[in-house]
């Protein structure tokens, strides 16, 4: 097994996670929102975006690195800002495509899980994949990852309409 | 008949938007998720949102008007900003409580629906209701919407969880 290891993203990591960033957009079939065409944040907000998630219990961004310490995968929890939704946090997850495959989409999202227990505000984490994804929906499906409905013409994405499944999971009861 | 009418929002309308939300977030068991106390946007903010909202071709704010000019009520079709998704648009929807349930949001719904049927550019609008809310489903359903989804517990409201309805309305 080729290793790589998982931590959250600090201010210094901000160069590196936008070449990430970069290098997936351009992906024909990357199967996420951003496409080559879409602006990314600059450098100095994605630092003062990792500094002030420091501080935060619902919102984080994990890396996966190399041996090197390249970026090889990344993962986003943006927790709710409002007092109906604190409790609820999107997830959004994109690895390099030679490291798919290997287990880096399950460590990161393991990893995103782990730090919403702990942070104890986090009840529901949610997500939404393109239906035909099989390979992520089964990642999500192991980890309890539940479907909640489909989207239909959600995303339209290399010349074609694709249609999003949207899928939860409860890490704390809903009391 | 209720006498007001429709109009697309200006900036100067930011600081009656910013009262308006405020007097729904004070409201209990109000349907949105703004709750009490919560003032989500600075004056600035908002003059930022309804401009941005006047430049792209796939958003759309719209206030409805009583007759002295007074703001009673909110519509508003936010577009996405990514390729992916600039055929996609969200609906927000909100009336003052003494103007429910004679028609308004309806009419506001279509001035969204004909919007975004005349710009051409969107294809799918999409909302989230809270499953309780049945005069706000009754609406949607009535103008083509359709379920999508339910997602459990995604909203804290009034002390308890309550579940989020997805619904969606294709055009063309």
């Amino acid at each position: 097994m080729p290793a790589f290891t998982i931590r959250p993203a600090v201010p210094d990591d901000a160069a590196e996670f936008l070449r990430h960033r970069r290098m997936i957009a351009q992906e024909p079939n990357n199967g996420i929102i951003q496409g080559p065409d879409d602006p990314l944040p600059t450098e100095s907000e994605m630092r003062e975006r990792f500094a002030q998630a420091a501080h935060s219990a619902n919102s984080v961004t994990m890396l996966a690195l190399d041996s090197a310490q390249h970026v090889i995968g990344l993962a986003g929890l943006h927790g709710g800002s409002r007092q109906a939704n604190r409790h609820t946090a999107t997830i959004g997850i994109a690895v390099s495509p030679e490291w798919r495959g290997q287990g880096v989409g399950t460590a990161l999202m393991q990893a995103i899980i782990d730090f919403a227990r702990q942070g104890g505000v986090l009840k529901r984490l949610e997500l939404e994949v393109i239906s035909t994804n099989e390979r992520a929906i089964h990642v999500y499906r192991k980890l309890g990852f539940v479907p909640e409905g489909l989207h239909r013409r959600k995303l339209y994405k290399d010349g074609q309409y694709h249609d999003n499944l949207s899928m939860a999971l409860f890490i704390a009861p809903l009391d | 008949m209720p006498d007001y009418t429709l109009r697309t929002a200006v900036p100067d309308d930011a600081q009656a938007i910013i009262d308006y939300l405020g007097a729904l977030a004070d409201e209990p068991y109000n349907n949105t998720s703004l709750s009490p106390g919560e003032r989500p946007y600075t004056l600035e903010a908002e003059r930022q949102i309804i401009a941005d909202m006047e430049a792209a071709p796939n958003s759309l704010m719209l206030l409805a008007v009583d007759s002295q000019g007074q703001m009673i009520g909110l519509a508003t079709l936010a577009g996405g900003n990514r390729a992916a998704v600039y055929h996609t648009a969200v609906i927000g929807l909100s009336l003052r409580p003494a103007w429910r349930g004679q028609g308004i949001g309806t009419e506001l719904m279509r001035g969204l629906i004909d919007y975004a049927l005349q710009g051409g550019v969107l294809k799918r609008l999409e909302l989230l209701v809270l499953t309780s809310n049945e005069r706000g489903i009754h609406i949607y359903r009535k103008l083509g919407f359709v379920e999508e989804g339910i997602h459990k517990g995604r909203l804290f409201k009034d002390g308890a969880y309550v579940d989020d309805l997805s619904m969606a309305l294709l055009l063309d």
